[in-house]
């Protein structure tokens, strides 16, 4: 489980990138309950959300490690891992 | 060290294309998207066509104008995502309706798009060993399309076709610059061809690790090229290009990972930089392993001049394996693709309704499909072929699993 100091660091980062990413979406209507498709994010928007917020937080992923990512909260969940870890 | 490179390329994009918004609307798909893949046009396969009759439709110009020198090709590959057998290479059929020497090794590559840059650099560096002399590679990206309405969006971004390079030591097309390039490969299951009928794809997955293998192998070059930068060092740009779209958003990355996150100015950079190779794709769709080659042919064309200029590539095919390499390209390049006219050929194509292209879509779709024995009519494909055509080379009929095919 993520630690809540995290969490709040990686959700503000990837709501920040929607908003930055899709006009007309506001950073705090970003919900970890839901999907970047839902906010009407198509494949590269989604590309370009994770890269970004991979930059921000300075995290080197292997792209594997996204095949089982469906939705924010995963996506979420995966970047706190690798932020927490030592 | 002597120069090695790419002396002739030709492009073969098929007889007939349909729009983009065609298709999006026979579809039925969101036109908003259009934006997205910024496709014109894809070409379209005729039911006698397949990727021994397109390799030798690219392969033929470089060959007849070889004449006798073609005896120096020693080695012929094809690479393709479109096998039509397990064991017997494209390369054989090819080998024969070219009418190569028999002092010749045949090969067939496969690493979905990004074989044909393999074979090429292995050929290159085959060239530079010095160990045979004034010998000549040919490696031809051939390739069908087997998307129909389940391929969704990827569909309208398809292509056929094939891209045939002759590589020596007389390279007028591109020098490469030998010993610069980087690599990057790893599993991945992000698109695949499993079957002869239909190609899977994780969309997602395949353009993360488009990116991330763009970002890894460029480091890698850099690893070899230590002064490279991103920014400065490639006058122009060549991507893998699925599709328009895509390329542009890889660029944007690599330039904010390179200190540059203005828009304007990256917007500027691409337009400068990787527009023009991005002319001929737009036309044509996802040329597979040939991509990249039909970029390069888009760029020498396309720029506003024929100034020598360093030109960055970048090779991605899925599964996956990737490589940023370089070369020079200058006025002898736009010389010794011009006698080709691709801008000719792609508007030559014969235009398809959505009607026409769905009638033609069962054909296409077993294409690569086996067969031990099979008749092709002619017939029905009349309609399509250009006025103004050379021979063609045409699939009339498979028996015993052989394939037989003419001139028409």
């Amino acid at each position: 489980m993520a630690r809540p100091e995290s969490l709040k660091l990686v959700l503000n980062t990837i709501a920040a990138n929607v908003a930055a990413t899709m006009p007309g979406v506001e950073a705090a209507a970003v919900s970890i309950d839901r999907t970047l498709s839902s906010y009407g994010c198509n494949s590269i928007d989604r590309a370009d959300i994770v890269w970004r917020t991979l930059d921000d937080l300075q995290l080197d992923i292997s792209v594997v490690e996204f095949s089982g990512v469906a939705d924010i909260r995963g996506l979420a969940e995966l970047l706190c891992r690798y932020l927490e870890a030592p | 060290m002597t120069e090695i490179g790419i002396e002739k390329l030709h492009v073969y994009a098929g007889l007939a294309a349909i729009d983009t918004a065609e298709l999006f609307h026979g579809r039925g798909l969101d036109l908003e998207r259009m934006d997205n893949i910024q496709q014109v046009r894809r070409s379209i396969g005729l039911g006698f066509e397949d990727p021994v009759t397109n390799a030798v439709a690219a392969a033929r110009p470089i060959v007849d104008m070889l004449g006798d020198r073609k005896e120096a090709i020693e080695v012929l590959i094809t690479s393709s995502e479109s096998g039509i057998d397990y064991s017997k290479s494209i390369a054989s059929y090819v080998h024969k309706y070219l009418g190569l020497g028999h002092r010749c090794r045949l090969l067939e590559v496969k690493q979905a798009c990004y074989a044909a840059t393999g074979a090429l650099q292995l050929a290159a560096g085959y060239l530079a060993s010095g160990l045979s002399p004034e010998a000549k590679v040919l490696v031809i990206a051939t390739d069908v399309a087997l998307v129909d309405a389940r391929a969704s969006y990827a569909e309208p971004a398809t292509g056929f076709g094939a891209a045939a390079m002759l590589l020596g030591d007389q390279p007028e097309i591109l020098r490469l610059d030998g010993g610069a390039f980087g690599m990057h490969s790893y599993e991945i299951m992000d698109s695949a061809r499993p079957t002869p009928e239909a190609d899977i794809a994780d969309v997602d997955r395949s353009l993360f690790a488009y990116l991330d293998c763009l970002s890894r192998s460029f480091a890698d070059y850099c690893s070899r090229v230590t002064s490279a930068d991103y920014t400065s060092t490639f006058d122009q740009l060549c991507l893998h290009t699925p599709f328009a779209g895509l390329v542009k958003a890889a660029h944007r990355k690599m330039m904010r990972e390179s200190g540059v996150s203005d828009p304007a100015a990256i917007a500027a950079d691409f337009a400068r930089r990787i527009e023009p190779s991005l002319v001929y794709p737009r036309q044509v769709g996802n040329l597979c392993s040939g991509s990249l080659y039909l970029a390069l042919a888009s760029l020498i064309d396309n720029r506003p001049d024929d100034a020598p200029a360093r030109v960055g590539l970048f090779s991605y095919g899925s599964g996956c394996s990737a490589e940023f390499f370089s070369g020079v390209i200058d006025a002898a390049s736009h010389a010794a693709l011009r006698p080709f006219t691709l801008r000719e050929q792609l508007a030559r194509r014969t235009p398809l309704s959505f009607d026409q292209y769905t009638e033609l879509l069962h054909a296409n779709l077993a294409a690569i499909v086996p067969a031990r024995d099979r008749e092709i009519e002619l017939e029905p494909y009349q309609q399509f072929l250009p006025r103004q055509r050379g021979p063609l080379l045409a699939l009339r009929r498979v028996s015993g699993f052989h394939r037989h095919y003419e001139w028409i």
